[in-house]
């Protein structure tokens, strides 16, 4: 058996930071909240009485006003920049696929040969992208449902665990 | 003990700004600045959430929600400790309380937990085998060995008494020394 000294020596080695295996950031982004629109909310409540019906139709015209203006006179100053991943721009279910098939795209470009015992691996991942398709299909018709986005994130990760499996064993 | 040692890594392809600008400019909103405190801390954050839940999915989950609550309570912080300590702190008792909901769970599952390799670093047997551990005597090893906190505030922490979490480190402990040998 070890000896305490050998196991201390052990925990000593011990990294103190592990690398999750996706980047979680995109999904954490969809989760912050604005804080700054909760303060105008309580803002808006507090100066409620100005939005009573007589100054509701001349704050609509003047918004309207202020859109044309916008409309007919704006233009853009940059030229149009390449259209880059944008977390705050998805919805939930966008920012998961995401990070789950970026991570994916790595452990297939990482993977080399592959052990015999997993030679029906590419069956096996379709099988599990069939019943995420499933899952997409019921989220266009319930879109933000926390139940199937947990779903959807467990069969992402099931498939992301199988799969590293099959690229360690050919490594082995 | 890595309770106090809490390095903080820059990343790459960023700009490196100091730590109290970047919470300063989180706690007025800024997101940017936010994901760089993100991305100097997951890996710590990380850390702690996946040993305490061995769990790939809900240590991800668990990272998530530590940032969330960070994000939402960053106004609140005074710099009375360090923004790490402050952190951490958050970092433990969200893993914890997703670990107590998780003890109840596993009753009924007793599944293995399943981690890769690689998101183990370098000592990965020994990580394994933390992981292998039973769901309380792993919580107390993580928590006196690797966060360096005591028994008496681990006995707090968990809702158990203070003789129990010695026992169940000395247990962990045992454990450990057994699997690696037959490893």
């Amino acid at each position: 058996m070890k000896t305490e000294h050998e196991l201390d020596a052990l925990i000593v080695g011990l990294s103190n930071e592990l690398k999750p295996s996706r980047d979680l950031w995109p999904e954490l982004e969809q989760r912050l909240t604005d804080r700054q629109s909760v303060t105008a909310e309580v803002v808006q409540f507090k100066t409620s009485r100005w939005l009573s019906v007589p100054f509701a139709s001349a704050y609509v015209a003047s918004a309207a006003s202020v859109l044309l203006a916008v409309t007919l006179f704006w233009q853009p100053a940059t030229p149009v920049q390449t259209v880059v991943f944008n977390p705050q721009l998805v919805d939930a279910e966008t920012a998961i696929v995401y990070s789950f098939e970026q991570a994916k795209a790595e452990q297939l470009a990482s993977m080399k040969v592959v052990n015999p015992a997993y030679a029906d691996w590419q069956q096996q991942l379709a099988q599990w992208q069939q019943a995420i398709g499933q899952v997409q299909l019921a989220l266009k018709y319930n879109p933000n449902e926390a139940v199937l986005l947990k779903q959807l994130r467990q069969l992402y990760s099931q498939q992301q665990n199988y799969l590293q499996k099959v690229v360690q064993s050919g490594l082995v | 003990m890595l309770r106090s040692d809490f390095p903080a890594q820059s990343p790459p392809e960023q700009s490196v700004r100091p730590m109290d600008d970047l919470v300063s400019l989180s706690q007025r909103g800024d997101r940017a600045a936010f994901r760089q405190l993100y991305q100097q801390h997951s890996g710590r954050v990380y850390a702690v959430c996946v040993r305490l839940l061995a769990d790939r999915s809900k240590a991800e989950d668990a990272c998530q929600e530590v940032f969330v609550k960070v994000w939402q309570q960053l106004t609140l912080f005074r710099g009375d400790s360090s923004f790490s300590t402050w952190l951490h702190s958050i970092a433990t008792r969200t893993a914890i309380d997703l670990w107590r909901q998780d003890k109840l769970l596993r009753l009924a599952t007793e599944e293995m937990p399943e981690i890769a390799g690689e998101e183990l670093g370098q000592s990965r047997e020994l990580e394994q085998l933390i992981l292998r551990l039973p769901h309380q005597a792993r919580a107390v090893f993580v928590l006196f060995a690797l966060e360096g906190y005591q028994h008496q505030e681990i006995a707090e922490l968990l809702g158990i008494a203070e003789g129990s979490s010695k026992s169940q480190y000395h247990r962990a402990r045992q454990l450990l020394r057994e699997w690696l040998d037959e490893n």
